[in-house]
């Protein structure tokens, strides 16, 4: 059982506030993930509560105990790092067995549990081999379960998979996601990957110059982001300002300066106040047929621009010009549209969030 | 015509191995050819025929000082090495006021040439010299009785202050080489610095330490001045140091020239060690 609280942190460097008032939860065998930009400060975040960085204020607790003065050998965390950082003059059943030795546990037990480990990675096969002598992949199971051989109270990824191929990203994704399940320990994962956080998080959260942004569950953050950082961040979001004009009860009607007035779901925004809409391509309907247009309501639908259209495999990805807006949007390979051709679209007022500037 | 018959016997030779011409025309002038003709004459007596007569004399004469060389290289080899290695770790680990002064420093004796090192030593260990008068100001010693270090003490204080900082300057730069996330996941494995340092940096510097250690090795068998000038003709004394009395006073020529290929046996095994480092690196 170990959970993890950073309560109020703060990391400057001279008058730069690199984690500013930073409040975190982590519970027991929950895996949370910091998301954001270079520079938001999750990997400082990430060297603070490892031990790395001192705090310029604030605590940071694991099971309510203060470790914040606590040097980082005697934390109790495992770290796994954007390099993998396995010693290269040690074969792979030497670098799990390190950190085993340093707590000077005898032989068999050492052995024992590196044994374990490397079955829990599927590297069995491979512990008299060097680092040198592995996949990309490879090295980032074994520094995995480096990590985890030492069972630490919680374990802290930095960026993963950010030297891997995409295929194997996207393999290693669902490989740390089970390897986090069956090991049951508290981690805290960092990454400026959205997919990679939606796909292994429990809780995601979204950092921005220091400060948390939002967090929550994945679709949760996907669906209802709180501001235009937090929509932009999550997914290929497009943006289109205006003014709050309307409430029509369920729906707030948004007035753009080139005279289109699109509804959406607006929380905390008030007439006259000035917002932004966020679009998302899966959000925007290509109207292929007249039959289907009568059906939808009548907010919403606008005559729209093909600008460029990419072929990208499963869908076709367009860039579609409303009005003076850009906008993206994304159809079926088998409705393919041109570039040039002038296309109806409906943009469901239930998927777009309307957000203070 | 030609190279047909070169492709036949499946040997190419591509025009621009020219352009490594100048570089081996310089290694055979100025390297091979003074020491194969070193070498040879070695093994002529001065009747001038084939014979080990220098070898047996150097050998008579000499075998204090091959074993006081040899002695007095492999001691100020570690001893530069371990201090090097231990600045530099301290360097690496640390960022504080004291190392970054300590890192500016540690450079300045690698640009002053042996003979100005002799000539301080000469009077810094002399028997009134600064080192005596400041140890008889801490009434550690009687200026009457001063320490005598013009021998294998004085010539390691000399060898080690001049070529410690040459061997951090290499160890140093190979520690820098070596990524904060190695020794972070060392730590937050549990490793305290011994540890650290005995079984993950030293460990991964191994190449360069190593090359730094062969080269200052080479270097103190080679070196005349600081011997000379420290020991001169007391016995024992360097085989640089014979060498040149053997020509400075008895014109012998194959004694020195045997006495030079002794010096080369001394550092053959460290030379093919460095060729092997470098061709493994190269790959």
């Amino acid at each position: 059982m170990s959970n993890l609280k950073l309560i109020s942190i703060q990391k400057n460097y001279g008058k730069v506030k690199a984690i500013d008032n930073l409040n975190l939860e982590v519970q027991d065998g929950e895996l949370v993930t910091l998301l954001g930009p270079s520079g938001c400060g999750k990997t400082t975040t990430l060297r603070t509560i490892s031990g790395f960085l001192a705090p310029s204020s604030g605590e940071i607790y694991i099971n309510d105990r203060r470790i914040t003065d606590i040097p980082p050998e005697r934390r109790g965390i495992g770290l796994v790092f954007q390099n993998y950082a396995l010693w290269p003059h040690m074969t792979v059943f030497q670098n799990l067995a390190f950190g085993l030795q340093m707590r000077k546990l005898p032989k068999d037990e050492i052995k024992r549990r590196v044994k374990q480990r490397l079955e829990t990675v599927r590297l069995e096969e491979y512990e008299n081999r060097y680092p040198r002598e592995l996949s990309g992949g490879q090295q980032q199971r074994v520094a995995l379960a480096r990590a985890l051989v030492l069972e630490p109270d919680i374990l802290l990824l930095d960026e993963p998979l950010s030297n891997l191929d995409a295929l194997l990203r996207e393999k290693m994704r669902f490989e740390i996601a089970r390897i986090h399940k069956e090991s049951g320990v508290t981690t805290v994962y960092v990454t400026h990957d959205q997919t990679e956080a939606m796909v292994i998080s429990d809780r995601i959260i979204i950092l921005n110059k220091g400060r948390i942004m939002q967090q929550g569950k994945p679709e949760d953050i996907y669906e209802n982001p709180a501001n235009k950082f937090v929509a932009s961040f999550m997914g290929n979001t497009s943006f289109i300002n205006g003014t709050v004009v309307d409430f029509n009860g369920k729906y707030t009607g948004v007035k753009t300066g080139d005279g289109l007035t699109i509804y959406g779901i607006g929380r905390k925004v008030e007439k006259g106040e000035n917002v932004v809409i966020a679009v998302r391509p899966e959000d925007v309907q290509f109207i292929l047929s007249p039959g289907i247009r009568r059906e939808m309501k009548s907010n919403n639908l606008f005559s729209a621009k093909i600008e460029r259209e990419s072929y990208i495999g499963e869908v076709v990805d367009y860039q579609l010009k409303l009005k003076s807006w850009s906008i993206r949007a994304k159809s079926a390979v088998s409705n393919k549209m041109t570039e040039g051709e002038i296309v109806k679209i409906y943009l469901d007022p239930d998927k777009m969030p309307i957000l203070s500037e | 015509m030609f190279a047909a018959a070169r492709k036949r016997r499946g040997f190419i030779f591509p025009p621009y191995v020219l352009l490594l011409f100048p570089a081996v025309l310089f290694m055979l002038l100025i390297y091979a050819y003074p020491f194969i003709s070193s070498v040879i004459r070695s093994f002529i007596n001065k009747k001038g025929a084939l014979s080990f007569d220098n070898y047996i004399k150097s050998w008579n004469l000499y075998l204090k000082d091959i074993l006081f060389t040899f002695s007095i290289t492999i001691f100020n080899t570690l001893a530069s090495g371990t201090i090097a290695v231990l600045l530099s770790v301290y360097f690496r680990l640390h960022d504080s006021v004291i190392s970054r002064f300590l890192i500016n420093l540690y450079r300045l004796p690698i640009f002053i040439p042996f003979v100005v090192v002799a000539q301080m030593m000469n009077g810094f260990l002399a028997p009134h010299g600064l080192l005596n008068i400041a140890l008889a100001q801490l009434r550690l010693i009687d200026l009457n009785n001063p320490l005598q270090l013009f021998n294998f003490i004085g010539l390691s204080f000399g060898f080690i202050w001049k070529l410690a900082p040459f061997t951090i300057l290499i160890i140093y730069g190979g520690f820098q080489m070596i990524d904060n996330s190695y020794i972070e996941a060392a730590r937050s494995s549990g490793a305290r610095r011994l540890n650290l340092i005995i079984r993950i940096l030293i460990p991964m510097n191994k190449p360069s330490i190593m090359v730094a250690l062969v080269l200052i090795y080479s270097q103190i068998v080679g070196t005349f001045t600081l011997p000379y000038m420290l020991i001169g003709g007391k016995i024992p004394t360097t085989i640089t140091v014979d060498i040149a009395h053997r020509v400075n006073y008895f014109m012998d020529f194959g004694v020195a020239n045997a006495l030079g290929v002794f010096s080369y046996i001394l550092v053959f095994v460290t030379a093919i060690y460095y060729l092997k480092t470098k061709v493994r690196e190269v790959k």
